[in-house]
């Protein structure tokens, strides 16, 4: 039996070796979304460098631009947030920042505080009926810890643990999408990879068509009275405690809902059932739906009429102004981060910084505004995009890995930065050939295109923006400017 | 349970480990072996033990009452019970259906409508293999080949093995049953070896099998809407769907249950290498084969009675052989395709000698073999094309289509949107060609032996590297995990 046991050894070691493969192998093999990506920006934080904390689903990663409230707030700010997340999950995801981050403050988003149904204001859905895809997308970005075997334990089926521990095993077929598992392993070990300032914020640019809107008009939903799930409640008392002891304040926050759905849904009832946990907890809730009660569709996103809507790049301007300076006001975070990383830093302090300490000057043009040269231009909100063509550089530095943005300011102090999803690289040959520095302004070129829905109606001044590779930002007014009428 | 399951992988280490902690009692080894087969067999449906234990349980007893008596009218009685209560169950369960649609389908040829409805029936999972099994013990022992065993336990397991259980390989009575009357010592080489074995079936099944079958379903479950080049591929892609399929299984089988000290008998022995059907059904499902050769040919007279009546007979096994894989008419076409063929084979063998002779054609060149491994595997994959459509309808309209002119798809893209993309393609082309330089080298070289000369890192990064592919490149998960083709038959 000296062999049966040798092999048998042999078969243990050869399995955690494979186990250890799948692990490591794993996380390449997975479609990276938003809530993957906050833990990973999480992790890469400073240990207790977090001063704000943002908890909750899709509605707080779409509703609120976590560029300027850190701006606006001068807070070290992050969000953990996945699609479909309700309490129980925000609890173990809660528990595993405390591990590396002792935030001041935590703000829980209420959308993912559910009723009798994990999707209130919908047919009820049991708690053990949350698809296992909503459930996956934080626990996969959790580091292997007692935190996420007791969150297996407690969220999971026990069919589903394979899926959940071996992600590899879940999505192998992923090796067949063109190159997908080059993409993850090319973004996770090259140093500017694209989520490096990556925290959670707002990357919505769609507005909700009127199509939808009218889909919205015509469709009913539950309207009863909402009770928090008691089984729910429980897992906010624990939030509660962890908090008390590890004297965290807590906030409770809720985005704006479109208007259309809040008429047709009991709001009122979900609104004091939220109000009384808070009042009965002692801490704030910001009601974002009393403050803007009358938004149009442009502020939320075009997806398809399921139920609460998601908030679009423009609501999120509103959203987190307003909400910083409310947290200013209630909160004393006792913090002054200088996010020097962040353009929105230069456009909201109105800091002028076109060269390096080095003295490398951001070299730039912005050509064309929808085709034209004028100094001025403008446009009726809603009757075109603004295409903005041109192309910038920092002086002597090579261009290829550097980040390229837009500002617009308007006179009223509203502020649009362009999103990468606006963006497109254009080659400048011409530009290197101009400078007589061979090759490196080629990556300089670009082309942003803005829906103008997005904008509020002002008169803008654009900026040209440059991030390079180590986070330094250099701002250049285009002198040009736009008017939204 | 199948073998690609997250199930098998549970189970199979439980009763590995079991099995060899009570090895050295024969007694508690059938049990467990009884035990687990059982509940292998039960996880798909409880109701199919009570078949199994009931055709067990009558060939047991049947065996002993044939050997006990010299009476030959009972003997033939008793034998006849065996047959009427297996074939019964047998034909009950798989061909109820069938016959009821081919007598209604008659009717219509005369314009007449008849109003029979089929049964719902539910087949149990290899019931033609275990069936075939169990009926060789008491031809076997009815024509004094075999001693009957008073071993019940010993039959029960042999008679249910969970390894070969459901597909094969189809053992006789008198290789099987004798081992479960041993003991065995766990032997390190030979549990490796049927390990090494099971991966590789695994890769067979899950890598190329139901890989290509994304392919073949989508073109045979369609076939109005594919033609020439396309209909081609998916003929050719089940070619070798089919061969991993089974085999594949055959080799988990086979592997199981060498790592308990077993031995089945060898199923497949690379029958795309054959160089005529004759020769292809040498390699071919090697159990059934001599199945059909031992309990239908040789009693039909085998080639004892003359030219004629061994075409006749030939064409018979094949005709039966047909009908043994399903209760269809595409698998009855299929089987008199190569009943056809086999005779026609053994028809013209002198002539095509003589010809051969007379232009002065070696048959041991290789260009001579290959054009014969060629045109063989050509005539099985056209068979095959029956065995696969959905209908006899269906299998005219892929012939049809087949004929229109597309092959500038092959240089193109179009090709891609058919089940399997690029890259999906390139992977099952490398797996099938890593499969045929491993089957062209195999009888050369044994590949377990050669790893197991190499260096500890190169034998385990080999272990590591068959289960990553396993992982990655293998079909599988809630929408993919699909049965073995032949535990239908």
């Amino acid at each position: 039996m000296r062999n049966f046991s040798v092999l048998l050894i042999k078969l243990v070691i050869l399995t955690i070796i494979y186990a250890l493969f799948l692990s490591i192998l794993g996380g390449f093999f997975i479609s990276k979304k938003s809530g993957n990506k906050t833990w990973d920006s999480f992790y890469n934080q400073p240990s207790n460098s977090i001063d704000l904390l943002f908890l909750g689903n899709s509605h707080i990663g779409n509703g609120i631009d976590l560029n300027i409230v850190t701006v606006k707030t001068k807070a070290n700010v992050n969000t953990i947030y996945s699609s479909g997340q309700i309490l129980n999950q925000i609890y173990y995801s809660f528990k595993e920042t405390l591990k590396y981050q002792s935030p001041k403050l935590i703000v829980i988003e209420t959308f993912a505080i559910p009723g009798d149904s994990i999707y209130y204001f919908k047919d009820p859905v049991k708690e053990s009926d949350v698809p296992f895809k909503a459930k996956i997308q934080s626990f996969d970005s959790k580091k292997i810890g007692l935190v996420k075997l007791n969150e297996y334990l407690d969220i999971y089926k026990d069919e589903e643990f394979l899926p959940t521990f071996f992600p590899l095993i879940r999505n192998h077929s992923n090796w067949n999408k063109e190159d997908f598992v080059t993409n993850n392993l090319f973004e996770e070990y090259n140093p500017v990879n694209s989520t490096r300032f990556y925290k959670g914020s707002s990357n919505s640019i769609t507005t909700l068509s009127k199509k939808r809107v009218e889909g919205y008009k015509k469709k009913t939903f539950k309207n009863e009275p909402f009770k928090i799930a008691e089984n729910q409640l429980e897992y906010f008392n624990k939030i509660m405690e962890l908090a008390k002891k590890h004297n965290i304040e807590v906030m409770l926050l809720t985005i704006p809902y479109f208007k259309e759905y809040r008429n047709k849904i009991d709001y009122s009832s979900f609104h004091t059932e939220i109000n009384n946990l808070a009042l009965k907890n002692n801490i704030k809730h910001l009601d974002l739906n009393v403050v803007f009660p009358d938004w149009d569709n442009t502020n939320f996103s075009n997806e398809y009429v399921g139920y609460n809507q998601h908030v679009n790049y423009k609501g999120a301007i509103k959203t987190s102004n307003y909400l910083s300076n409310f947290i200013n006001t209630n909160y004393n975070l006792n913090s002054n981060v200088i996010p020097k990383s962040l353009p929105e830093f230069y456009l909201y302090n109105d800091i002028k910084r076109d060269t390096l300490k080095e003295g490398n000057r951001l070299l730039g043009n912005l050509e064309k505004i929808n085709g034209t040269k004028n100094k001025q231009y403008k446009i009726r909100q809603g009757s075109s995009p603004l295409v903005l063509d041109g192309w910038t550089a920092i002086e002597n530095i090579d261009s290829k890995n550097s980040e390229i943005f837009i500002g617009l300011k308007s006179d009223n102090n509203s502020i649009y930065v362009s999103k990468a999803s606006q963006f497109k690289p254009i080659e400048r040959k011409d530009v290197s050939k101009f400078f007589k520095k061979e090759n490196i302004y080629d990556n300089s070129g670009f082309k942003i295109n803005v829906n103008s829905l997005l904008l509020e109606k002002g008169k803008y001044k654009v900026f040209m923006i440059i991030r390079n590779s180590e986070g330094e930002v250099l701002v250049k007014n285009s002198n040009k400017r736009i008017e939204i009428i | 349970m199948l073998f690609n399951s997250l199930d098998f992988a549970i189970f199979f280490p439980i009763v590995f480990i079991l099995y060899w902690l009570v090895a050295k009692n024969k007694n508690y080894r059938n049990i467990l072996l009884l035990v687990s087969s059982y509940v292998f067999y039960g996880w798909w449906d409880w109701r199919f033990l009570l078949l199994i234990a009931f055709s067990s349980l009558v060939d047991f007893l049947i065996g002993q009452k044939i050997y006990n008596t010299d009476n030959k009218k009972k003997q033939k009685q008793y034998l006849l019970v065996s047959l009427v209560v297996n074939l019964g169950f047998l034909v009950y369960f798989k061909y109820t259906n069938f016959f009821i649609d081919t007598f209604v389908d008659s009717f219509r040829l005369f314009g007449s409508e008849l109003e029979v409805s089929t049964l719902n029936i539910i087949l149990p999972v290899g019931i033609s293999f275990y069936t075939f099994q169990t009926l060789s013990y008491t031809i076997d022992i009815y024509r004094k080949q075999l001693e009957p065993t008073k071993d019940w336990l010993a039959f029960f397991s042999f008679v249910s093995f969970f390894p070969q259980l459901v597909a094969g390989p189809i053992e006789r009575a008198s290789h099987l049953l004798p081992q479960f009357y041993k003991t065995y010592t766990f032997n390190y080489n030979q549990v490796k070896s049927g390990l090494l074995l099971m991966a590789f079936g695994l890769f067979k099944k899950m890598v190329i099998a139901d890989r290509a079958a994304l392919y073949v379903n989508e073109v045979y479950n369609n076939p109005g809407g594919y033609e020439g080049v396309e209909t081609i591929m998916a003929t050719v892609l089940f070619a070798f769907q089919i061969y991993c399929d089974f085999s594949g299984y055959s080799d988990i089988a086979i592997g199981a249950a060498r790592t308990m000290g077993f031995d089945l008998m060898k199923n497949f022995d690379s029958p795309y290498f054959s160089k005529s059907i004759t020769e292809f059904w040498r390699r071919w499902h090697i159990s059934l084969s001599t199945w059909f050769r031992d309990y239908v040919y040789i009693p039909l007279g085998g080639s004892r009675k003359g030219k004629y009546r061994t075409y006749a007979n030939l064409f018979i096994v094949f005709l039966v052989s047909g009908l043994w894989h399903g209760a269809a008419m595409t698998f009855v076409i299929w089987g008199v395709i190569h009943g056809i063929i086999i005779v026609f084979e053994k028809a013209t063998y002198k002539i095509r000698t003589k010809i051969s002779n007379t232009l002065g054609l070696s048959a041991y060149t290789f260009a001579n073999k290959l054009f014969f491994v060629i045109i063989t595997f050509v005539i099985v994959d056209f068979a095959w094309l029956f065995f696969r459509a959905n209908s006899f309808a269906d299998a005219s309209i892929i012939i049809q289509n087949m004929f229109n002119n597309n092959f500038y798809e092959l240089f193109g893209t179009d090709l891609y949107l058919i089940g399997l993309k690029e890259n999906e393609f390139l992977a099952l082309f490398l797996s099938i060609i890593v499969l045929i330089g491993f089957e062209l080298n195999h009888k050369k070289y044994n590949m377990v032996n050669w790893l197991n000369k190499q260096s500890i890192i190169l034998r385990w990064s080999t272990y590591l590297a068959i289960a990553m592919v396993l992982t990655i490149f293998g079909v599988y998960g809630d929408d993919n995990v699909s049965e073995f083709i032949y535990f239908q038959f």
